[in-house]
């Protein structure tokens, strides 16, 4: 499902209408943090996920690696299921996936060497053979010299922490790799360094990338296809082009039109779309299309029924009533 | 607080009540020496011991002692004294206000000293003033009670005989208790007379106790208000063009205070404990003095009474300080 | 006839002195804003755009920070001003909004409080009319059902709303200038837009001149009237907004430019980027503080280069480069 490829290879990774419930003492409600969502990932794409507060990206990124337990569905990786595996069984896994962490500054022990840190990859997983040769070759990989495995974290810039971040991730060659939000915490200059080495190492060593992001332009950057979220639904899927030429989804369009260009004659030609209100709570979501109490375009059938994603062409999907069909034409 | 949570924490309340009530019995009679032995003395007769056992209620099963103690618990009756035979109800009358006093005495010398030790640490941070408050601060926690008890004693009452060493108040006074506080009384019997040689006795040990809990009151003062004048809606305040003060009096205070009041609460422990030795260094009548001599005479009924009488005290002022909380910190509500 | 800028710097530095040496953080930077102008101040992190606009309210003032030059604001010399004297420009004359509204904000009183606080701290009013004025000036800044919001607490509100009334309390008292500190930074995309839109309404109804402090050249196209680019404590372009974007001067612009991933352009095999870091704010500069990084590096580099008008007419830019060939370095970079 949600596949644009016609091949016969299974996807790398599948989730099967997987939900993920936070309950709390105090409230009746659960939080449904995510509810409901399908996806597949085949080899050597990249996948963008992307949505605002609220919408369950980071969440569905970690349950892709079981580092959120599934209260509801299947994640079907390489073919195996594993979702219910318990940690033991899952540790072999982990040569095979791996995860790039937003914080750069908390994802590193501070009291670890750079080498350490890299080499506990190695020794976890009970490899750790000519660990400094490694260790230097990985650093080389990230464009870092052997000289910062002798050093701290706190000595290291946000970029240069991002990339060991990268290195611990691809250290054993692992097959998937979620990134969540890799480049949020970066200056505008570094974050293109990053980018380039993720897109580099995708090449390089064959990786296939779920990459977490709330900007569109780092999406339109690195990602081949982009699930765009909200509230814990992906409303729209489709390949990178397609949805920015053509948004079917408001919420899409109104996602587009708020992101501000670095070039004052570009807003002079769009016309921009500003939602009212904010992002409903959570824990109380709307009845019918989640989405509706910010649309302009919200009907009754909106309140009551809820939309399901219906395709709109090769590998485009929307879960709208009253999708946008007319787009004026203009360069993007 | 909602009734799920009401209901919670009253449980949580007899449950740790129970569990003090139980111990201090099962310690009671597995402590060597018998309340028999007390009263009889180790020259009676045979027939007097087995007369004075079952006067005292020890011939019954143990389980029965036990049961007849709860129930009486229940109905803050636990029986009359071995020693004197006076209901210990009465007894506790007389003495758990002493103690509560002597306690809220210490907590007013700690929370004061602490506060503003703490506070004046923090502001003159990195200094000499700062370093010498810290270091005082942590000598004065410390002291063991009994040490500072004796030597404030020994200061005060014989090296530079100011203030007096036994007693709540002087001998030759008389005192017809109607609350059983003294600050109460003197108000309503119109005895103004009472307060200061109150105030001269309860000094002291209060301060016995007072000063060297104050110290860790003082470590968590200037903790958290470094900590509070570090945020960003101080910086958002001083950008308003506050003036230090009115940062401190409004902003500051209000955020500093949450740790400071958790930490005084649970602190209200140590000021029990604390009283005990106090009250035995100083003669002071309260229920730790009271305690320790039951227990010497092996008075089972005032031991148990006490204790429960204590251990009830203390969980309730926890519950109040829990209870403040979301008072304090609207984050907290709901 | 030019309107007379309500707020102008004149080659200000801030150092702050460190274990080891002084770092200058701010060096010599000099700008002026015009009432309803949004002048943006836009650089990476430790440019030294911040400290900049916190020296402007006096609030780097410390045992440890030196500063020099001149930041005129009405009769004010500001530098030189007390702290008392101080006191009464913050808030009425100069008034700021920070980044994080969660954390901004005291947890422990109610938002309306806090507005009604900052106008009884400059208004001889009564605490009715505070309450009054504060909860109108919620309504300004677009908060629905604003009497009860007032008296709810900042975790209560949403990040869009915190922020809100944030801006509604730096508006309170009408300051003529208004700095706000990456306002949008910690918010989503589509609150963005609506925090600029408000800011910007609001400077324009009022007349407020507003400094905007942002590392988003995007906010900047969209909201910005004139542009300073800050690069190792120093302005390295200073252009309306326009002139900028069209015809960008410093390599470092360029490269910032070209390194954005932008959402209007298809993808490209590899996004352009600055090699190296920024130097650190305790380095010692000698000539240009971009040299090392610069494609186009040359001899007279290694002169210190002034801000100075060099392309066209008010638009400054710190770089010795010759104009003529500039166009087309430009094109190499940024296409």
């Amino acid at each position: 499902m949600l596949s644009t490829h016609e091949s016969t290879v299974p996807p790398i990774l599948e989730m099967v209408d997987v939900a993920r419930h936070f309950t709390s003492r105090d409230r009746t409600a659960p939080v449904r943090a995510v509810d409901g969502v399908s996806l597949a990932v085949h080899q050597g794409e990249t996948v963008g996920l992307i949505g605002e507060s609220g919408s369950g990206k980071s969440t569905l990124a970690r349950m892709m690696l079981r580092l959120e337990t599934l209260n509801e569905g299947r994640v079907i990786f390489d073919g195996r299921d594993i979702s219910n595996l318990r940690q033991r069984e899952l540790r072999p896994l982990r040569k095979e996936m791996q995860m790039v962490f937003q914080d750069p500054f908390g994802s590193l022990n501070p009291r670890k060497r750079i080498g350490a840190i890299l080499g506990d990859v190695f020794r976890v997983h009970q490899d750790a053979v000519d660990l400094d040769n490694r260790v230097g070759e990985l650093l080389d990989l990230v464009g870092l010299s052997a000289s910062f495995a002798t050093r701290y974290p706190f000595e290291l810039s946000g970029g240069q922490r991002q990339r060991v971040g990268i290195a611990r991730a691809v250290a054993l060659r692992p097959r998937l790799v979620v990134a969540d939000e890799p480049v949020s915490a970066l200056d505008v200059s570094v974050q293109a360094q990053v980018l380039n080495l993720l897109t580099a190492l995708q090449r390089d060593l064959g990786l296939t990338y779920v990459i977490v992001a709330h900007d569109l332009g780092v999406m339109r950057h690195v990602a081949d296809r982009i699930a765009v979220m909200y509230l814990g639904k992906i409303v729209e899927f489709a390949e990178t082009e397609a949805l920015l030429a053509s948004p079917r989804h408001p919420y899409t369009e109104a996602l587009l039109s708020a992101v501000p260009v670095p070039d004052p004659t570009a807003r002079r030609r769009t016309r921009r779309i500003v939602l009212s209100g904010e992002v409903p709570s959570p824990s109380a979501p709307p009845s019918g299309c989640r989405f509706r109490t910010r649309c302009v375009h919200a009907t009754e059938e909106c309140a009551s029924v809820e939309p399901l994603l219906r395709p709109f062409g090769s590998g485009h999907y929307a879960a709208c009533h009253h999708p946008v069909l007319e787009h004026p034409s203009e360069d993007r | 607080m909602t009734g799920n949570q009401f209901v919670r924490r009253l449980t949580a309340v007899l449950v740790v009540v129970w569990g003090a009530a139980t111990v201090v019995f099962i310690v009671l009679r597995v402590v060597p020496g018998s309340a028999v032995d007390q009263i009889s003395g180790l020259y009676g007769t045979a027939e007097q011991r087995v007369e004075t056992r079952r006067q005292l209620g020890l011939d019954h099963s143990i389980f029965y002692q036990y049961w007849l103690y709860l129930k009486g618990a229940l109905r803050f009756d636990f029986g009359r004294s071995f020693y004197s035979g006076r209901p210990v109800t009465d007894i506790l009358v007389d003495t758990m206000p002493v103690t509560i006093e002597l306690a809220i005495a210490a907590g007013l010398i700690m929370l004061t000293w602490g506060i503003l030790a703490g506070s004046t640490a923090a502001v003159f941070r990195n200094t000499k003033v700062d370093v010498g408050l810290r270091g005082l601060a942590a000598v004065f926690f410390s002291i063991p009670w009994f040490f500072s008890g004796v030597l404030l004693l020994i200061l005060f009452t014989s090296v530079w005989k100011v203030l007096p060493g036994f007693g709540r108040l002087p001998p030759t006074m008389t005192y017809e208790p109607t609350t059983h506080f003294v600050l109460l009384d003197a108000v309503i019997q119109g005895r103004p007379e009472l307060v200061w040689p109150w105030l001269s006795h309860i000094l002291l040990p209060a301060a016995a106790i007072g000063l060297t809990t104050g110290g860790y009151i003082a470590r968590i003062t200037r903790a958290s208000f470094l900590e509070v004048t570090s945020q960003d809606y101080i910086r958002t305040a001083r950008s308003k063009g506050m003036t230090r003060r009115q940062l401190f009096r409004v902003h500051v205070s209000r955020n500093a205070a949450l740790p400071i009041v958790a930490v005084a609460g649970l602190q209200v422990g140590a000021l029990l404990g604390g009283a005990v030795v106090a009250e035995v260094v100083f003669s002071y009548p309260g229920v730790g003095k009271l305690m320790v001599d039951a227990i010497n005479r092996r008075d089972y009924p005032v031991v148990q009474g006490a204790a429960f009488v204590v251990a009830m005290c203390y969980v309730l002022v926890n519950v109040a300080t829990e209870s403040s909380y979301p008072w304090l910190d609207p984050r907290l509500r709901r | 006839m030019t309107i007379e800028p309500v707020l102008s710097v004149e080659g200000l530095n801030v150092w702050f002195d460190g274990d080891v040496s002084p770092a200058h953080v701010v060096r010599d930077v000099s700008f002026e804003v015009r009432p309803g102008e949004i002048l943006a101040i836009v650089g990476e992190s430790g440019c030294g755009k911040s400290v900049t606009a916190m020296t402007l309210l006096g609030l780097t003032r410390s045992s440890n920070a030196r500063f020099s030059g001149t930041v005129r604001f009405g009769e004010h010399e500001l530098l030189s001003l007390s702290e008392p004297e101080l006191r009464a420009v913050r808030g009425a004359g100069i008034s700021m909004v920070f980044q994080d509204p969660l954390t901004s904000l005291n947890p422990v009183m109610t938002v309306g409080a806090q507005i009604e606080e900052m106008l009884r701290l400059h208004l001889p009013i009564s605490r009715s009319t505070a309450r009054r004025r504060a909860v109108e000036m919620l309504e300004t800044v677009g908060i629905a059902d604003a009497d009860r919001r007032a008296r709810q607490f900042p975790h209560e509100f949403s990040g869009g709303m915190r922020q809100r009334a944030m801006i509604a309390m730096a508006m309170s008292c009408n300051p003529p200038v208004l700095i706000a500190d990456e306002p949008t930074t910690a918010l989503d995309v589509t609150i963005q837009a609506q925090i600029l839109e408000l800011i910007t309404s609001l400077a324009h109804d009022r007349g407020s001149a507003v400094i905007l402090i942002t590392h988003d050249l995007g906010v900047v196209a969209e909201t910005a009237d004139v542009v300073a680019v800050m690069y190792a404590g120093e302005i390295v372009e200073l252009a309306t907004r326009d002139d900028l974007f069209s015809a960008p001067q410093h390599p470092y612009t360029w490269g910032l430019l070209a390194s954005i991933p932008r959402v209007d352009q298809p993808r490209t095999d590899r996004l352009p980027s600055i090699e190296g870091q920024p130097p650190s704010p305790s380095a010692v500069l000698s000539g240009c503080g971009f040299r090392d990084r610069c494609a186009f590096a040359f001899e007279a580099c290694a002169a210190h280069p002034l801000l100075e008008e060099r392309s066209s007419n008010r638009h400054l830019d710190r770089c010795q480069l010759p104009v003529s060939g500039r166009e087309e370095q430009r094109r190499a970079i940024y296409p």
